[in-house]
């Protein structure tokens, strides 16, 4: 009993001091891989028992997985749209936002009247759109 | 005849000194090729071949410089020549005055890494302890290239990241692999973004951003190690050569001061920034509020009334009638509770229809109501701001035994401490032995591997029950006074924890072996945390019953302390403890470093 209970007491500590060991990281797959993040009240024991390291990954459904250019870590509109497209939208709803304002300098049209944007919501996010249709939609609303 | 042989070997032996005190290499080439001193040998913490020129690199700094003043006199054809692949040290070269002006107009690479990032200031940033997670616990740093741009979205910059690939699903190898460094660290570029969304909205975990005071030049050869970082890897080790360690040092290597001295063998994500802090390299920082944070901000906008019909809203967001509601800040609130609520799902681009159809309509109400101020996020203080990440505890114990405790644990944090910088709803304590020095005896009292606790619950937002864990060897309960290994499992809820007050009830397991009898046993009770937080002191009592069913007897253990802040790094408390057998009162003070 006493080898069992050191045992567990072992193992467990090896995973419970694990600082920030995360999967790789980077442009291309790796950087567009969050850990499955469950917010799990016994997350030590389940990371013990269900033998999960935290890689429950998932990809986002880019095809450019996020960086352009893997020397430079650059991102495409389309990119950042995709990444982003939570934020976004609540900025856009609302018609202010860091991330509408990310958007807008990454487009260079950092000057526009973000109300039309609001107002033009309906239209830009469409039922199911697309990273791309978002941002096209967002360009003819502009443009209108 | 021997004469002149030795006067010419002596004038050649004088010769070669000379040459090394004004050719050789100096600390800044040391730290760049992350060089450590033993006893006059040298050896790199790096442990790629890729790294180094020659095939005695790793050991000898003198052979790399001088091979790199010779590479520099050839022509630089592309990519693949070192003067491309490790720009900083090229510039190194240059600036000891051993070379002309590196000539980086054939590295292709380079120049588009270096066209895209072209930063005009970096900072350090803190993604904050994450208790649910173990890997994260102890928080987590990376750095952020500010773009040189006309705006200054940061949303836009890049982070540079060091991580270990880790190669298995087997939590005990990942452990063990972590720990003798089994896994490989490498630095990687993404977008800043992705790292906001992940910390910021998926963990739902503060960010804190420390601008780098770096002057221009050191900021060109931070942006050009880097690059250099992308032919290295490094063996990693949890506990001391970590994420946070290797950010550390290619800050350190730029700037050229001595930080990493002030770092401990363990070496904790908070510590590191105590260590740049204490060095002048960081300026004050900037938080970035995590998904709960916001919640809690657009929460604090409401009327009572509109409290509770979030409330109602958070508990049944499907048969909610949006129809009623028109106030925008209360929009704006169920905006970010449902943000919040499913986290999750919506950033993995995984909701289900109805959670999608709900958020449309919201999101498609408030674009029709026009604009609102943005809440003003409160300031709260900074991880910085708090106790480092070791603490040392002496106190002295009188009742019925007199004896001198001595606690030490090389991390973190226990809810009793200083909430500043911290939290009073979370504990990670790991390694802590505990010692008492009796007459002239040494007991061993308990080591805890681990001690971790969450009862950061929100009870007026959702009920989620706060927990404990810890597991280690203790006398605490023992009937033969022999140090038992135990574990404790403990969950329940936290009536009131906010920044003031803590009050924490919850069942708790307490399985222990008992050598004298063999027995394995499995008591079981309640235990009850209240702790005040002034402004600096803490006043609180923790107390627990257990039933011992094999033994059919009660345990009771009753702790009042009062503990006063001297300074971040220095409490003073007194306490009593009281159980079955005995009462003790004890003061001392717990020191961190």
């Amino acid at each position: 009993m006493k080898k069992i209970l050191f045992a567990a007491a072992f193992s467990l500590s090896l995973t419970g001091s694990a600082m920030a060991a995360h999967g790789p990281a980077g442009c291309g797959l790796g950087s567009m891989l969050f850990q499955g993040k469950s917010g799990l009240v016994f997350n030590v024991l389940a990371a013990t028992f269900n033998g999960s390291s935290g890689n429950q990954t998932f990809g986002m459904s880019t095809g450019t997985l996020g960086c352009e250019d893997a020397q430079s870590a650059k991102v495409s509109v389309v990119s950042f749209v995709e990444g982003n497209k939570i934020a976004l939208s609540n900025d856009i709803s609302r018609g202010q936002g860091e991330t509408l304002d990310a958007y807008l300098e990454l487009i260079g049209q950092k000057n526009v009247d973000k109300s039309v944007l609001q107002k033009s919501y309906p239209t830009i996010f469409t039922k199911e759109a697309s990273a791309e249709q978002i941002h096209t939609n967002i360009l003819v609303a502009l443009n209108k | 005849m021997i004469q002149s042989n030795w006067g010419a070997f002596i004038a050649s032996l004088f010769f070669i000194l000379q040459v090394h005190a004004s050719d050789t290499f100096d600390s800044q080439w040391l730290k760049l090729l992350r060089y450590n001193n033993y006893n006059s040998s040298f050896e790199s913490e790096a442990d790629s071949n890729a790294f180094f020129l020659t095939s005695r690199g790793k050991t000898d700094p003198e052979g790399e410089y001088q091979k790199f003043i010779r590479v520099m006199k050839t022509p630089v054809s592309g990519d693949n020549h070192p003067v491309c692949m490790f720009p900083a040290r090229a510039l190194k070269i240059f600036q000891d005055n051993k070379s002309t002006k590196p000539d980086f107009s054939k590295c292709d690479k380079l120049n588009r890494y270096l066209k895209a990032t072209d930063p005009k200031g970096a900072s350090l940033v803190f993604a904050s302890y994450f208790i649910q997670k173990p890997s994260s616990a102890f928080g987590h740093t990376f750095l952020r290239l500010h773009t040189n741009r006309l705006g200054n979205a940061a949303l836009l910059d890049f982070a540079v990241d060091f991580a270990a690939s880790v190669d298995t699903q087997n939590p005990i190898a990942y452990g063990v692999k972590g720990i003798i460094g089994g896994f490989k660290g490498r630095f990687s570029r993404m977008p800043y973004f992705l790292k906001i969304r992940e910390y910021a909205d998926l963990d739902s975990r503060d960010v804190w951003e420390y601008p780098l005071n770096l002057t221009n030049q050191e900021l060109l050869m931070l942006t050009l190690h880097l690059w250099e970082m992308d032919q290295a890897y490094f063996d990693y080790y949890y506990f001391s050569e970590n994420c946070s360690y290797h950010i550390l040092r290619a800050i350190e290597a730029v700037t050229n001061k001595d930080i990493s001295k002030d770092l401990k063998f363990f070496v904790l994500p908070i510590d590191t920034i105590h260590a740049l802090s204490k060095n002048n390299v960081l300026l004050s920082p900037k938080r970035i509020p995590s998904q709960y944070s916001k919640v809690k901000t657009s929460l604090d906008s409401l009327s009572q009334e509109n409290k509770l019909t979030v409330l109602e809203f958070y508990h049944d967001p499907f048969s909610f009638n949006l129809n009623i509601v028109n106030d925008i800040f209360l929009v704006d609130a169920m905006i970010d509770i449902l943000n919040y609520k499913f986290a999750e799902s919506l950033l993995t681009d995984s909701s289900d229809a109805k959670t999608i159809k709900l958020r449309e309509s919201l999101l498609l109400k408030r674009s029709q109501m026009g604009s609102s101020k943005q809440p003003i996020i409160s300031t709260i203080d900074s991880p910085s701001s708090g106790h480092f990440g070791s603490y040392f505890d002496m106190g002295y114990s009188y009742g019925d035994k007199k004896s001198i405790n001595l606690t030490h644990a090389f991390a973190l944090h226990q809810f009793k401490h200083s909430p500043k910088g911290f939290s009073n709803k979370f504990q990670m304590t790991m390694g802590e032995i505990q010692l008492s020095l009796l007459k002239n005896t040494i007991k061993f009292d308990s080591f805890k591997i681990f001690d971790v606790m969450n009862a950061s619950t929100s009870f007026f937002l959702e009920f989620k029950p706060s927990w404990r864990f810890a597991i280690g060897v203790s006398r605490d309960f023992s009937t033969t006074n022999s140090v038992e290994p135990f574990a404790l499992l403990n969950s329940g809820v936290s009536l009131l924890a906010d920044d003031d007050y803590l009050l924490n009830l919850s069942f708790t397991f307490r399985p222990r072996f008992q050598e004298a009898s063999n027995q394995f046993q499995l008591p079981a009770g309640v235990s009850l945390i209240s702790q005040r937080n002034g402004q600096s002191f803490q006043i609180g009592i923790e107390a627990s019953i257990y039933r011992n069913f094999d033994l059919s007897v009660y345990e009771f253990k009753l702790e009042p302390y009062f503990r006063k802040l001297i300074n971040r790094n220095l409490e003073v408390y007194i306490q009593s403890s009281s159980r079955r057998a005995e009462t003790q009162f004890s003061s001392g003070f717990t020191a961190f470093y």
